[in-house]
């Protein structure tokens, strides 16, 4: 397990890396960290500031100055202000004097030189060097390199009885079958389930559990990097962000001290997570949107079907990428984290429609199911009046492949799920068959619903000619979330929910939106999900992709009231406030 | 021969035939010589005529069904050789000759044994009238033995014969009448002489009285039997075939194609055209008729008049769409293939109309090539005017049919670019070319148009090098993509594909071996290892042989449309839009 651990220290960046799994590690150590690595403001050698006891010492003054990887004669003094000896003296001439907390002034204070890696043999001697001339009374220095930081973090995180090894079993074989995402992902999986399950635990132990899962996160982050291929760690990123929620949901509301200490445990996770999507995007589908059929061709797929649901799957996870992107942009404070997602968010809308625009599948589903990824792309496509005006002719399209493909037997969208199942579908010529797997639609009735709300009446009315003269055994539904689904939506432990239906699309539009927006007024569950009290309406979101769950419609009723605000013009941004 | 072995084998059929099986004995001396260098049947012939063994009676009993008995055909072919030797009484030889050929059934051979007997009755003048009496005496029995009969004495008196022809052609019985009828073209005739005038008066007469089907498919035969006597009747021929057509059925239609597709290189243009419109009515489900049409389709193509077999094998196709089995028109669809000039202008004319039956024949005609893609093109003359429409009209039409034949309907395409002068005519078919079928076929049909470019005018030259490029481009953008494994289908997901082809596969052999015709008449053994086969295989000496079989492997590379993966649906949509019926006007 150490090898395992030193090999992922040895491949974090030092931004939003080695120095976000630091602070969690000194915490979980039992320090006081004072000072945590902030962009954009002047860090004066000092990435990392702690106060505590190590190994039942007396309590001192840690200051961390971070450098990734191994440090070698150049990067000790290159003449860049990343370089290390400049940091550390900057801390001395600098930092202790003017930025130092008061109340830690009378302590012992340790320089402490931290690296994924190891210092090599050229950069010892000038590391010793320095330290054996400024070590002086009250001053200090220790090198905490990736031996030492795998032995804490195994320590503090990973031993048996915070880490049965069943658990760490899972991880060990999670990271060996990395080019198995699937298998890999099964592994995780099962071991984040064993730490959040956090009924009748103490704060403590919760709070050392959601540390767990992002160390392990981590480290499969790391390791999939390495691999090059990050799809189990995308899949286990999202499924720790959920599982971390729902352990963090329970401190929401309180403002103890391990309440906010699992608050930043969980950001912390969820910032791994949205590392790992923005790199999946960027090094996966972003560069490659706007050639034809490129992402199509890229899949290597044996038959249409393995592209077509690796494509909705990309959209999906585009979508909730933009969402995310434009929850930033809606909840930072203004700077430049806010002007970057709002920059993104914009890109990614237009990347979503390239992909669309170039990848033909993503017009004909193969199963019911992808109306939650085709609902992320709508949802946030309709967040901007740019882009809203590409959904009719997508949809219109789409839907006509549909009914197209349902008329001749073809591969029209069906409700099966089994890749076995699929790859038999459809049976020609078999009307029983048809009848059977079309018998509950959950797409034609948003796609109705999506037409309604923004006045797409030729769509609108593309699908009631296909519910009445092709459609009338399927029972078209919406799924809305019930008392239960705070419980078991981030983690699917459990049945939850309930259905609406039959959908009248048969009626006209504004009935048809009357009855629907009724039934999200009247219902108080989705309002009450912690998620959505916490502001972190994305996370409701996330789950429904993960899981596979149809998105709640509460999300579009923004929509109506910006309608019915503007009389009926739908065309402009949506509102700040959640979707 | 030595006269001891001759006697030796009279002695054994003697024996044979006094133990009650001279059949089993005749099959068998019959096959200790296969390649029937023995006179055996002039044996066969003396014992019956010494008085020995009643030979007639012999085979008279020879069964077609029976299990433990003689080999039937094998054995009557020696009473066929025999039969014309016999001396015997002829009423009996014709019961036993009826026999024969009714239980011989509906086998190709069937009829041998009346040409035998045709023999039998020209060994002697009484023997032809003979039969003729007792044929009046038992029609419904002997009635087969007619025309044979009345040939066989026309070698000896053609006007008499002709004579009784024509009066029986008249009887109350219509078994009788149809085949005195037929007997008219069958009766022989000195070389120096024509048939007389009688012969053509009475096919004239019985046209004109007659509705009988088959008596009218016989007046058909006869007629023509007697146009190639004499070429002058050729226009009376013509009135009397037009007259039984119009009157006749579908046996009258079977008979003309007889004449049709077997003596195509007899006909006139004048009877041509009079068998011709007739020989559309055919009915799609006689197929034997329908492959009697197909020999002279194939023959007016190949050697005579493409334009009128083209006409008729169109008509037929657009009269029957959907039930036309194209396996029944093989020797004219091969016609075609053979002849490239041909094949254009077929593709040209027939993608030009728009009909869907006529584009599937040109798909066959295209597709029956396995081995290497048949490259064609148009034919400019066919083309006619060079308008953006039929240009446009006619490579849609060769997307929608020759889609899945990539090298055929590029050659199409730039042939079309080579024909039209307009260039914006040129670059929409370029477009068809880019898209879809080198979007698809980045393969054969991309290095084809790149071969071709060199031998293209200036025009065509750019235009395809424009298309060339873009082909370029779009795949430098996918090879620029690299490999993404996080999209790569999971290995349960290639396992599941894997084992779902593999039954998908032998199913289909499975259902390839079954229509097999030498698979389903030998036997198959399985060899699990190795790759040579080692057995002993054993001699009529009793000895064996050791023979070592050394095993080969046999591949086939099938290029698949890349829409076939990336947007199936489109695939099947264009096709179907290509492929459907819309009228150029």
């Amino acid at each position: 397990m150490k090898l395992i651990i030193k090999e992922y220290l040895a491949s974090l960046r030092e931004r939003d890396e080695l120095d976000a799994m630091l602070p969690d590690l000194l915490s979980q150590m039992g320090f006081n960290v004072f000072s945590r690595p902030a962009r954009g403001a002047r860090q004066i050698g000092v990435d990392v500031g702690a106060v505590g006891s190590l190994d039942g010492g007396p309590v001192k003054v840690y200051l961390f100055t971070i450098k990734p990887r191994d440090l070698t004669r150049s990067s000790w003094n290159d003449g860049t202000a990343q370089a290390v000896r400049p940091s550390l003296d900057e801390i001395q001439d600098a930092y202790i004097p003017n930025r130092l907390p008061t109340e830690h002034r009378d302590k012992h204070i340790v320089i402490c030189l931290c690296c994924g890696g190891d210092i090599q043999e050229p950069a010892r001697e000038l590391w010793e060097g320095y330290t054996a001339q400024r070590t002086k009374g009250n001053l200090s220095f220790q090198e905490w390199n990736g031996d030492r930081l795998a032995d804490l973090i195994q320590e503090h995180f990973l031993r048996e009885d915070l880490l049965p090894e069943h658990a760490r079993s899972r991880l060990r074989k999670a990271l060996a079958m990395l080019d198995e995402p699937e298998t890999a992902y099964k592994h995780f999986a099962g071991l984040v389930a064993a730490l959040s399950a956090s009924d009748g635990r103490k704060d403590a132990d919760n709070l050392t559990a959601i540390r767990q899962i992002g160390i392990c996160l981590w480290i499969l982050f790391a390791w999939g990097r390495e691999a090059g291929n990050t799809e189990a760690v995308y899949r286990s990123a999202e499924l720790a962000a959920l599982h971390g929620w729902k352990i963090t949901s329970i401190y929401t509301e309180k403002s103890s001290k391990v309440a906010n200490a699992v608050l930043d445990a969980f950001m912390a996770i969820l910032s791994t997570y949205r590392q790992v999507s923005s790199e999946f995007m960027a090094r996966n589908v972003l560069p490659h949107v706007s050639k034809l059929h490129g992402l199509s061709s890229a899949v290597r797929g044996s038959c249409h079907l393995d592209i077509n649901l690796c494509l909705f799957d990309v959209l999906g996870r585009l979508s909730i990428e933009g969402l995310w992107l434009y929850w930033g942009a809606m909840e930072f404070p203004d700077g430049e984290a806010k002007q970057q997602a709002q920059e993104q968010y914009g890109a990614c809308m237009t990347a979503i429609t390239e992909l669309i625009s170039n990848n033909p599948a993503l017009l004909l589903p193969a199963k019911d199911d992808h109306v939650i990824d085709l609902s992320l792309a709508m949802l946030l496509l309709s967040t901007n009046s740019s882009f809203v005006a590409f959904i009719p002719g997508w949809l219109t399209e789409l839907t006509k492949r549909c009914r197209f493909a349902y008329q001749v037997h073809g591969p029209y969208p069906c409700v099966l799920d089994e890749y076995d199942e699929l790859l038999e579908h459809p049976k020609k010529g078999d009307a029983d068959y048809r009848r059977n797997v079309t018998n509950g639609s959950v797409l034609y009735p948003v796609i109705a619903f999506w037409a309604a709300l923004f006045d797409a009446d030729d769509l609108y009315r593309e699908i009631q000619k296909f519910k009445a003269e092709d459609l009338q055994h399927c029972n078209f539904q919406f799924w809305c979330p019930d008392e239960g689904s705070e419980q078991h939506l981030y983690t699917a432990s459990g049945s939850h929910g309930a259905v609406l239906s039959p959908i009248p699309v048969e009626r006209p539009k504004d009935e048809l939106l009357k009855q629907i927006f009724e039934e999200c007024d009247q219902t108080p569950y989705f309002r009450e999900l912690s998620a959505n009290r916490s502001r972190l309406w994305p996370l409701i979101l996330m789950a429904s992709r993960h899981h596979r769950l149809p998105i709640p419609l509460h999300f579009f009723t923004g929509f109506r009231k910006v309608k019915n605000a503007e009389q009926g013009d739908t065309q402009q941004d949506a509102p700040t406030e959640s979707i | 021969m030595t006269e001891q072995p001759d006697n030796k084998t009279k002695e054994m059929l003697l024996l044979a035939a006094r133990a009650g099986n001279f059949l089993e004995a005749v099959y068998a001396a019959s096959m200790e010589d296969p390649d029937e260098r023995s006179d055996l049947h002039l044996k066969v012939a003396e014992l019956h005529n010494q008085g020995l063994v009643d030979v007639v009676a012999a085979f008279e009993g020879l069964k077609s069904k029976s299990v433990s008995g003689p080999d039937f055909f094998l054995t009557r072919h020696l009473f066929e050789k025999a039969l014309p030797h016999i001396n015997a009484p002829v009423a009996p030889v014709m019961r036993c000759v009826v026999q024969l050929y009714k239980d011989a059934g509906a086998d190709m051979s069937a009829g041998m044994i009346i040409n035998s007997f045709v023999e039998f009755c020209s060994a002697n003048t009484d023997r032809p009238a003979q039969a003729v009496k007792e044929i009046e005496g038992d029609p419904s029995g002997l009635i087969d033995l007619l025309p044979g009969s009345l040939s066989a004495g026309s070698r000896f008196d053609s006007s008499h014969y002709l004579t009784e022809a024509i009066r029986l052609a008249r009887s109350d019985n219509v078994e009788l009448r149809r085949r005195a009828v037929f007997s008219v073209g069958q009766l022989k005739w000195p070389d120096d002489k024509t048939p007389p005038e009688a012969a053509l008066e009475a096919l004239q007469q019985a046209a004109a009285d007659e509705s009988d089907d088959e008596l009218l498919a016989a007046v058909v035969k006869s007629a023509f039997y007697l146009l190639q006597r004499d070429k002058a009747q050729e226009l009376r021929v013509a009135l009397l075939l037009e007259s039984a057509l119009s009157k006749g059925g579908d046996s009258t239609l079977n008979a003309a194609s007889q004449i049709f597709g077997f003596a195509t290189k007899d006909i006139p243009d004048s009877i041509l055209t009079v068998l011709l419109p007739h020989l559309r009515r055919i009915k799609v489900e006689h197929t034997g008729t329908i492959r009697f049409l197909d020999y002279g389709i194939a023959y007016l193509l190949k050697e005579a008049n493409a334009d009128q077999g083209l006409e008729l094998l169109q008509d037929l196709l657009l009269t029957y769409p959907n039930d036309l089995d194209l396996q029944n028109f093989s020797s004219s669809l091969t016609a075609i293939r053979k002849n490239k000039a041909l094949a254009s202008k077929v593709l040209t004319r027939w993608f030009l109309r728009g009909d869907i039956a006529l584009g599937e024949v040109v798909e066959s005609i295209v597709g029956a090539s396995h081995d290497k893609p048949m490259e064609i093109e148009i034919d400019a003359a066919e083309m006619g005017e060079d308008s953006a429409k039929r240009v446009v009209f006619v490579a849609r039409k060769a997307l929608g049919h020759l889609l899945f034949r990539p090298v055929s309907a590029a050659g199409v395409l730039i042939s079309l670019m080579r024909f039209t002068q307009s260039g914006e005519t040129r670059d929409a078919v370029g477009e068809l070319l880019f898209e879809p079928l080198l979007l698809n076929y980045t393969g054969s049909a991309r290095a084809y148009v790149e071969r071709q470019v060199g031998a293209e005018t200036e025009a065509v030259k750019d235009a395809l090098k424009v298309v060339l490029k873009r082909v370029e481009e779009y795949l430098d953008a996918i090879r620029s993509i690299g490999p993404i494994p996080e999209f790569h289908p999971g290995e349960a997901q290639r396992q599941t594909y894997r084992r779902n082809q593999s039954r998908l596969m032998a199913e289909s052999m499975k259902q390839a071996e079954e229509q097999s015709p030498i698979l389903s008449i030998i036997s198959k053994s399985v060899l699990l290892y190795g790759r040579k086969s080692i057995h002993y295989a054993y001699g009529p000496d009793g000895q064996a042989r050791r023979a070592e079989t050394p095993l080969h492997s046999f591949g086939t590379e099938i290029e698949i449309p890349r829409y076939q993966h990336i947007d199936p649906f489109i695939l099947d949509y264009m096709w179907r839009v290509l492929r459907s019926k819309e009228p150029l006007e």
